[in-house]
């Protein structure tokens, strides 16, 4: 009976959560602090990255360690931005991607 | 009962027969009361000593069935049951988790990392129907 209501909680609970947590957590994170619903994600976020090539993988990789040598400013600002970007209608989301793609074709970040 | 009941349409046959008398009403009399009978019998027979009948038999069954079936449908669409197992704390996660917990619950965040960065400017970039429209 225990095991059915964490699951139930568990289902209600990745059901309706954001993909980031509303709040701007500046400090690096273990397993241990996360709640159900953002281990799931994660788990998932795991799942897909290793689904990636290899290439594509060293890319994200390198992104991390960037945005762990970034001011606590500087990733409050991003956190900003994503969830801007987040809160945008699908369509805009998808015309952002494709400026972005057009943006690094022009020769992105100088 | 069943006794009582031959012995009774006996009597109104014979009554019946007689022509004098309309049997109609003592028809619809005996048949209330049989199913009064009917009815009574049933409410006073405690739960556990009826005879069980195939709904009653079929319904824990049912049930089981279904509880089953839902728990199989949200496994299948959670990923199977480690998905289910890890996050709750039953199962450990993979190394690479716990090695990077950070990336992985920011995953979507560190996949645009460059585009977020640079939000503003990648928005002011005008796309082909855009650049259409302000020309044409």
């Amino acid at each position: 009976m225990r095991a059915y209501r964490a699951i139930l909680a568990f289902a209600a609970v990745t059901a309706g959560a954001p993909h980031l947590s509303a709040g701007f957590p500046l400090v690096a994170q273990n397993w241990q602090d996360l709640g159900p619903s953002e281990r799931y994600r994660a788990l998932r976020n795991y799942q897909q990255h290793e689904r990636r090539p290899e290439e594509d993988r060293r890319g994200i990789e390198q992104r991390f360690e960037r945005w762990q040598q970034m001011s606590p400013d500087e990733r409050s600002r991003i956190r900003q931005n994503y969830e801007r970007l987040q809160q945008m209608p699908a369509q805009d989301r998808e015309r952002f991607q494709k400026k972005y793609e057009k943006w690094r074709q022009q020769g992105g970040p100088r | 009962m069943h006794a009582t009941v031959v012995l009774q349409q006996r009597a109104l046959r014979i009554i019946a027969a007689e022509g004098d008398v309309d049997p109609t009403p003592l028809w619809a009399g005996m048949r209330s009361g049989i199913r009064d009978a009917a009815t009574i019998d049933r409410r006073w027979i405690p739960a556990s000593l009826r005879a069980p009948t195939w709904p009653g038999l079929l319904r824990p069954a049912v049930l089981a069935g279904a509880t089953l079936a839902v728990l199989v449908i949200f496994l299948l669409a959670v990923g199977g049951p480690q998905m289910v197992l890890i996050p709750l704390g039953v199962e450990s996660p993979p190394p690479a988790i716990t090695r990077q917990t950070e990336l992985f619950k920011d995953y979507p965040l560190i996949e645009q990392l460059e585009a977020l960065e640079h939000f503003d400017t990648v928005e002011s970039v005008p796309l082909d129907d855009e650049q259409v429209r302000r020309h044409g």
